[in-house]
């Protein structure tokens, strides 16, 4: 009798444990926004979004591209390619809208963190 | 022993129920490559999905063959260095310029698939930017006019110097053949981004429907964001392909009457329907139309909904997008207007 009780109390008290594992979880997981750089389709590095930092990125061609970070969002400060598309794109701070530098294949696209657009039409 | 499992028994059936509440979530499937001259996004869900997505980037890659105007392996670039000005089309290319040649009439040219010559000689398809003089243009303007373009099924004539070019109209029919594969692969949950051109398949995993933000044409801020479902958004503006020489801007939309870039008073136009294709070509025409005489096209047809952003800063939208038209926090201080 007692021994089946422990065993009861033991099984609700997991079920509990459980519930309120499921509960919390999404309170918990959200990791901060980072970005990933990709060269031609491969990833180059995955960078946090919460400390400024500033690097260059040299594609195959000659060519490069200067990233930076401040909080929280990512730009492209300066590069090689003729158009300056993705220097004109500005600061981005949240996924949804990458910025792609045709010319020199990179392509940097903010992961995790807020999405607050699936798509970005223009 | 059975004592302990009677005591049991409910418990673990209770758990039992519980867990069939869980259904796991639907796989995320992305492709992304470069073709047509942009970055291509696609997400797809379900275990169709990447069978599904891999078939709609062969097409996309072999529509890119077909269509890529500088490409001297193109059936395009064949058109445009053809030895008679008679020429026999593949069934696909002959559809879209079909299509195309629709779109021309029915913007009264604002759209017009051959103004090659011309935007050619900008430099906008190879970088080598220029501004033509009145006496080029001149020479180019005759060049251009969908209107002697003749295709009769497969066959198509042109007059002597005439060029085509689907940079206008390429990415949303991309986009409507792979909404079309992927419904017909069992995909009922995608969203396609071909470069700026996006294509909605259904609505997310969740039910709710797809978030798509319209571009600040400043920077690379999102002005206002709109929520669809199985329609596509694409955005013409002229801050997308522009060149500066001696000090003035000259940018890609040319108006196909003038060979000049559009001087509409406009800064952009996104076309939110149902076709990709007619979405894209529409977002040009009405570039090229302005706001007044795109918003007359507008009520003539009704079959899309617009957002019009004016170079004084005014944004207009059409009716159906009343409620749907979301302007983010920063540009919350924004005046919109709502079509009649």
């Amino acid at each position: 009798m007692k021994s089946n009780q422990f065993w009861v109390w033991i099984l609700a008290a997991l079920l509990l444990l459980c519930s309120l594992w499921a509960a919390l979880l999404p309170l918990l997981g959200k990791a901060g926004a980072a970005a990933e750089i990709r060269q031609d389709g491969m990833l180059l590095r995955t960078v946090a979004l919460d400390k400024p930092q500033e690097f260059t990125v040299d594609s195959p061609n000659g060519g490069s591209n200067t990233v930076c970070v401040r909080d929280g969002r990512i730009c492209v400060s300066a590069a090689t390619c003729p158009d300056q598309v993705c220097v004109r794109q500005g600061w981005v701070g949240s996924s949804g809208t990458p910025i792609v530098c045709l010319p020199n294949g990179l392509v940097i696209q903010i992961k995790g963190g807020e999405q607050d657009i699936d798509a970005a039409a223009g | 022993m059975s004592r302990l499992l009677r005591r049991l028994g409910p418990a673990v059936l209770f758990v039992c129920l519980l867990l069939t509440g869980c259904r796991p979530a639907p796989i995320q499937q992305d492709s992304q490559f470069t073709a047509m001259d942009t970055f291509i996004h696609l997400t797809a869900y379900g275990t169709e999905a990447p069978s599904a997505l891999d078939r709609v980037r062969d097409d996309i890659l072999y529509l890119e063959s077909l269509l890529n105007v500088t490409d001297e392996t193109s059936e395009v670039y064949a058109i445009n260095h053809r030895q008679t000005n008679t020429v026999a089309l593949s069934s696909d290319v002959a559809d879209l310029l079909s299509l195309s040649l629709g779109l021309a009439r029915e913007t009264q040219g604002c759209f017009d698939p051959t103004v090659y010559p011309v935007v050619r000689t900008w430099g906008f398809t190879t970088g080598d930017y220029h501004r033509p003089t009145p006496t080029e243009l001149a020479g180019l303007l005759p060049l251009v006019g969908y209107r002697n373009a003749a295709l009769a099924g497969q066959s198509l004539t042109l007059k002597e110097g005439m060029q085509l070019d689907f940079g206008g109209i390429a990415k949303g029919w991309a986009g409507d053949r792979a909404a079309q594969s992927l419904r017909a692969n069992g995909i009922t949950s995608a969203i396609l981004r071909l470069g700026g051109n996006i294509q909605t398949i259904g609505t997310k995993p969740d039910g709710t429907p797809w978030k798509v933000g319209i571009q600040d044409p400043e920077g690379g801020q999102t002005l206002a964001t709109v929520s669809v479902a199985d329609l596509a958004v694409v955005t013409s503006g002229s801050y997308q392909r522009h060149f500066t020489l001696d000090g003035q801007d000259y940018h890609h939309l040319i108006d196909p009457e003038t060979g000049c870039p559009a001087d509409s008073g406009l800064i952009s136009v996104t076309i939110v329907g149902p076709s990709g294709a007619r979405c894209d070509a529409l977002s040009t025409a009405l570039f090229v139309m302005g706001l007044d005489r795109g918003g007359q096209f507008w009520q003539e047809h009704r079959d899309f909904e617009a957002v019009f952003l004016s170079k004084d800063g005014t944004i207009t939208i059409t009716p159906g997008l009343e409620g749907n038209f979301t302007l983010t926090r920063d540009f919350s201080s924004r005046v919109v207007e709502v079509l009649k």
